[in-house]
């Protein structure tokens, strides 16, 4: 029998490939110049976006959703984009690129193919891909969790 | 601009990763007590929604596949 903890983590999981394929698609933008190849990659990407909508609209649907888990996102901003992750180590600054998936003046839900550990403190700089100016905030991890293989979400809250 | 290479690499995991989203979908499409919780309605509304990914995510795959064959046969070395 399948509860409605396994409908939600099935959905989910399709909601983290829709945003996977709006990632790939994005950071193919960012790099092609080419009009004929851009111009496809963008109908792609208008696809994952719309596709990615409908899947949030079914998770925030009442059959679907949290009352506890509905509460803490109540301020949440859905809102995507990229994320730069910067931590100083030996002396030197490093930087690991990430992905926003939402985010509150308390936090900020990001994704990675890079695996942080609970309890890491960053500087992060957040460019959503429908507005210009970046973010910037410092936060630590919070919570880390496997959301496809070798593909990490991870919650971050915010000190200042 | 991006190499030819790197931009046939990137398309390529781009189709690979459609072929195993279409997978995800239709992993429960068969059992019967997939969605057997929900009222009627909202299976109906589930299984079209799976099913509606499921072939665009078809016809994605195409599309990489004509895209992919366009950059191997340009002259183009970057894009």
């Amino acid at each position: 029998m399948f509860s409605k903890r396994d409908y939600i983590q099935y959905f989910e999981q399709v909601a983290c490939l829709e945003r996977k394929m709006i990632y790939r698609v994005t950071d193919m933008l960012g790099v092609v110049e080419d009009p004929y190849v851009c111009g496809v990659l963008k109908g792609l990407g208008a696809d994952a976006m719309r596709r990615y909508s409908l899947l949030s609209d079914l998770l925030q649907s009442k059959s679907f959703s949290e009352s506890a888990a509905d509460k803490r996102l109540v301020n949440r901003r859905s809102a995507l984009g990229k994320v730069r992750l910067i931590f100083k180590e030996r002396g030197l600054f490093k930087e690991l690129s990430a992905y926003c998936v939402n985010f509150s003046h308390q936090g900020l839900c990001f994704e990675s193919e890079h695996r942080v550990e609970a309890g890491a403190r960053f500087e992060v700089r957040i460019s959503l891909f429908d507005q210009c100016e970046p973010i910037r905030s410092v936060g630590k991890v919070v919570w880390v969790k496997e959301a496809l293989p070798g593909f990490y979400l991870a919650g971050m809250q915010f000190e200042s | 601009m991006v190499s030819k290479e790197e931009l046939l690499a990137m398309l390529q995991r781009c189709s690979e990763e459609e072929s195993h989203a279409i997978r995800v979908y239709a992993q429960n499409a068969d059992n019967p007590l997939f969605l057997s919780n929900l009222k009627s309605e909202e299976q109906t509304r589930v299984k079209e929604l799976l099913l509606h990914l499921k072939r665009e995510s078809e016809s994605h795959i195409k599309t990489y596949r004509q895209l992919i064959s366009t950059v191997e046969a340009s002259e183009q070395d970057v894009f």
